[in-house]
């Protein structure tokens, strides 16, 4: 916080019925900043005076006193009201007070001083007002916006709520009591002057380069110059500073009276963008076309399209190049189509991007490698004048590592019939439609499953594995499972491939038909002597449909085709009663051969086939239960 | 027809099952030809056979059915044909003539036209090599206890009585007898069908606890000791040899007579390596209990 210092001679004023006089012998005080205040300052800093007694030669030295007594808003009064020296050092502060919390509602207080003639009479006295400043609802926008932002060549209007603390404002002392607004870029704090890009005033209230606000005019319009350059920015709000001193220096040092940094008590952020239009060495807004990803490659350098300046009426230099990040090779301009391209070569070019001339309404491109990374973005724009253009990306496309479907592939499933727990172990896939080069992430889930892959046909198979892994692109792949331990179960197993998934399916063959028979009280049964039901409706005995007293025979595979005979005349059978309805066959030579023939089930038939390439001699027995 | 008799089961889970049909053709009841009941171990009249040797009125042929079970704990293997060397008599039994001695050298069979319907014949030439002839006839290589169905027509003994009882025609011309209550005194009740390849099956000694599980034919852990002992496999299309080379067995057993389960076993093992390989049943396992 700010220590002000106010140093003055006290009147010669008699003092008659409490009339002090205000002191008007400041260094810089006048009527044209102030009319009726000393001194002004914010909360949290600290305000002292230093008064002297013009009879400098009666011995001892006349001391000056304070009045005391609150009155006439004498509140809160300097940390010493007895008698002080009114010869003090240049150094001395005769009385002080920081405005500290205690007072933070408080924004005014006048301290009394009298003094004595070398007759003891009281003919001296002065009276020194401060004024504490704040303000509420601070915003600035273009029309009734608050958002800060403002387009090259807008008025933008600052407002503010209320102003408490500042003395009224009078026509008849119109620079006084004004709070000030300050321009500053925000990132160097240097101060703005917006008049230097616009014709004439720059504030629709103030003739300088800084805005005013008063108790009677609490909005004020900026006319931001078309060449008013991009960026962001911050407006301050600041008091006039009446000190004689400030910060406890023995030698004047006020600084700038009207916006130093010291009596900054308020701000807003003030967003430049650049005009569409263009104007003078500043051409209208202008872009390039984002490229990739599709037909980038990583690491490549790619130009962009040629855009051609508009809306300049004269010469322009490149005045900002910016970019994301360097790879292999380095970001680059290019003024006019036959134009060197300028590199952004920091080692060689002091700064690489600036004084390049532009002639106006010529053409520029921009050109830089695209990201090695996949995915990655390389950014650039350039800045003409104060225009900045567009930012430029170049995006490596990201891998695909979503192969295309392959259920399809896996055209075995569903197997049925399995026994149980036996091994399932799908059609072999080829990879398609991942980037090349890239891997995709592979996991299996079913009971036991295992997955592997190879390179083609003519390399071997990974071990198989029912970890993840990966499977890069092109390779083959195939996964197997254990089907279920119980019959007539369905089960499956899924492989996960860069999240395309195929699944196979497993059903065990049925383990039994039928169940139990029941024990109805009704039907037909027979007993045997013993009153055991030998046969009835209770009773699951078993019934014999058809047989073979001759083998039958059943030719031999010929290459894919098996052998196959069929036996028709078998009563009751169809395709889907195989609980209701068997065949058992038994191989003449021996049961060995049982294992190269199946049974096919018809409507009234069933025909038998062989895998086997010599021709199998078999009986047949169909049993109905 | 549409007249005659029609008798529908209903089973534990509400479903229908086949009795028996007048309208019918061809199907007909199965009748025991052999086998008895087990009642008590001092009144025990089930079939039995020694090892090695054929069972009684089997034939794969002419819709039979044969059942067979061990008393004894431990694995039962069967095979379905034996070998008659040369100069052998075979009488009434079905046959078949396998290659011997060489190519050019095969055996000759005397005493009919069609060696697989021999009825009697002499086995004449085998060749100057170790010619054999299979024999269609079934063996178990422990001894068994077992009971043969044959087709209800086929069976000429009365049992039941001779002048009383019911006797059920079908519609086939000329009809024929497909259930006669005086052919039947006692009958298998199945239990339960079991296709092929239902079982994984194994070597007894190798095989693991989820191998036995997935092995498991039938279990009889609820039954009583006169219900298990009267329960009976199927024992169709078995396989059994083994030579120096290897072990190669199809279509056996385990019984655990303290459990009470019935477990298919079928490998195949390669004797100088050890390596073995399971093999699931290859043919259709009934079970079923004989009552009488």
């Amino acid at each position: 916080m700010t220590i002000y210092r106010y140093d003055f001679t006290i009147a010669e004023q008699e003092v008659n019925a409490l009339t002090y006089p205000m002191d008007t012998t400041g260094p810089s005080h006048s009527t044209t900043y102030m009319s009726d205040t000393n001194l002004y300052f914010k909360q949290g800093d600290t305000i002292q005076v230093r008064h002297l007694h013009p009879d400098t030669t009666t011995s001892p030295q006349l001391n000056i006193n304070y009045a005391g007594p609150d009155i006439h808003g004498a509140d809160p009064d300097p940390t010493v009201t007895t008698w002080q020296d009114g010869n003090p050092s240049s150094t001395t502060v005769s009385r002080t007070r920081e405005w500290d919390s205690s007072y933070s509602t408080d924004d005014y207080t006048r301290w009394f001083f009298f003094a004595p003639d070398a007759d003891g009479d009281t003919v001296y006295s002065s009276s020194i007002i401060f004024r504490k400043v704040g303000y509420t609802g601070f915003t600035c926008g273009v029309g009734t916006a608050t958002d800060g932002a403002v387009t090259q060549g807008e008025d933008i209007t600052f407002r503010v709520a209320t102003l408490p603390g500042l003395d009224t404002w009078s026509s008849s002392t119109p620079n006084a009591d004004r709070i000030y607004l300050s321009i500053r870029n925000a990132s160097t704090l240097v101060l703005m002057d917006p008049r230097t890009y616009t014709s004439g005033d720059a504030w629709d209230n103030s003739t300088s380069e800084l805005g005013v606000f008063t108790t009677a005019d609490k909005d004020t319009v900026l006319t931001v110059g078309s060449g008013f350059p991009v960026g962001t920015y911050t407006v301050y709000l600041t008091h006039y500073n009446n000190a004689t001193r400030m910060n406890n220096y023995d030698t004047a040092n006020v600084g700038n009276r009207f916006h130093s940094t010291y009596m900054q008590f308020g701000s807003v952020t003030m967003v430049v963008s650049a005009s569409s239009g263009g104007s003078g060495p500043n051409p209208a807004a202008f872009s390039f076309t984002d490229q990739g990803p599709s037909g980038i490659t990583g690491g490549t350098t790619y130009a962009s399209n040629t855009v051609t300046l508009s809306g300049m009426s004269q010469a322009s230099t490149v005045t900002g190049f910016t970019f994301n990040e360097t790879f292999n090779g380095y970001p680059a301009y290019q003024i006019g189509g036959a134009g060197s391209w300028y590199l952004d070569i920091p080692s060689t070019r002091t700064p690489p991007e600036s004084n390049i001339a532009v002639p106006a309404n010529t053409t520029i491109r921009l050109k830089r490698p695209a990201s090695n990374t996949a995915g990655g973005t390389v950014t650039m724009n350039v800045t003409v004048g104060t225009t900045q253009s567009g930012t430029w990306s170049i995006t490596t496309p990201t891998a695909d590592t979503e192969p295309d479907a392959f259920q399809s592939q896996l055209s075995s499933t569903p197997y049925s019939s399995q026994a149980l727990n036996a091994t399932v172990t799908s059609d072999l896939v080829t990879m398609a439609g991942t980037s090349a080069g890239s891997s995709s992430s592979v996991s299996v889930s079913g009971e036991s499953a295992y997955w592997r892959s190879r390179a083609d046909s003519s390399s071997s198979f990974t071990v198989y594995s029912s970890s993840t892994g990966t499977i890069p692109a092109g390779h083959q792949f195939q996964f197997k499972f254990n089907a279920s331990g119980v019959n007539a179960t369905e089960t499956s197993a899924t492989i996960d491939v860069g999240g395309t998934t195929g699944t196979i399916v497993a059903t065990t063959v049925a383990g039994s038909s039928g169940g139990g028979a029941a024990t109805p009280n009704y039907g037909l049964k027979i007993l045997n002597s013993d009153g055991t039901t030998l046969f009835g409706n209770e009773l699951r005995t078993g019934n014999v449909v058809k047989y073979s007293t001759d083998p039958e025979t059943v030719g031999a595979a010929s290459g894919s085709t098996l052998g196959s005979v069929t036996i028709s005349g078998v009563e009751g059978m169809t395709t889907g009663n195989s609980d209701e309805i068997g065949v058992i066959l038994t191989p003449v030579v021996h049961g060995l051969l049982s294992t190269y023939l199946t049974v096919v089930r018809g409507a009234g038939s069933f025909s038998v086939t062989n895998s086997h390439t010599d021709s199998i001699l078999f009986h047949y027995t169909v049993l109905r239960v | 027809m549409g007249y005659g008799l029609k008798v529908t089961g209903v089973d534990t889970a509400g479903g229908d099952f086949y009795v028996i049909d007048s309208d019918t053709s061809s199907t007909e009841s199965l009748g025991i030809k052999t086998g008895g009941v087990y009642i008590s171990a001092s009144n025990d009249n089930r079939a039995s056979i020694a090892a090695n040797t054929a069972f009684s009125n089997y034939t794969s042929a002419s819709g039979n059915f044969l059942f067979a079970r061990s008393d004894t704990t431990g694995e039962a293997w069967f095979s379905d044909y034996t070998t008659k060397l040369a100069g052998s008599f075979v009488v009434g039994k079905k046959h078949v003539v396998s290659q011997v001695g060489t190519t050019t050298n095969w055996t000759q069979a005397v005493g009919t036209a069609n060696p697989s319907r021999g009825d009697v014949f002499t086995v004449l030439h085998v060749g100057s090599g170790n010619g054999e002839m299979m024999l269609q006839e079934t063996t178990a290589a422990q001894a068994m206890k077992y009971a043969v169905l044959h087709p209800i027509s086929t069976i000429t003994t009365n049992v039941n009585g001779s002048n009383y009882g019911i006797q059920i025609k079908n519609a086939a011309s000329p009809s024929r007898v497909i259930l006669d209550s005086r052919k039947i005194d006692k009958t298998i009740k199945i239990h339960k069908i079991c296709d092929k390849n239902a079982f994984v099956g194994g070597k007894w000694s190798e095989m693991t606890t989820a191998q036995k599980a997935a092995s498991l034919v039938w279990d009889g852990s609820s039954q009583s000791t006169v219900e298990w002992k009267n329960t009976y496999v199927t024992i169709l299309g078995a396989f059994n040899t083994a030579d120096t080379a290897s072990v190669f067995r199809m279509g056996g057993f385990y019984f655990d007579n303290s459990n009470k389960k019935i477990y298919h076993l079928g490998y195949l093992q390669v004797t100088y390596s050890g390596d073995y390989t399971a093999y699931p049943n290859a043919c259709t396992i009934l079970v079923g209990e004989l009552i009488q």
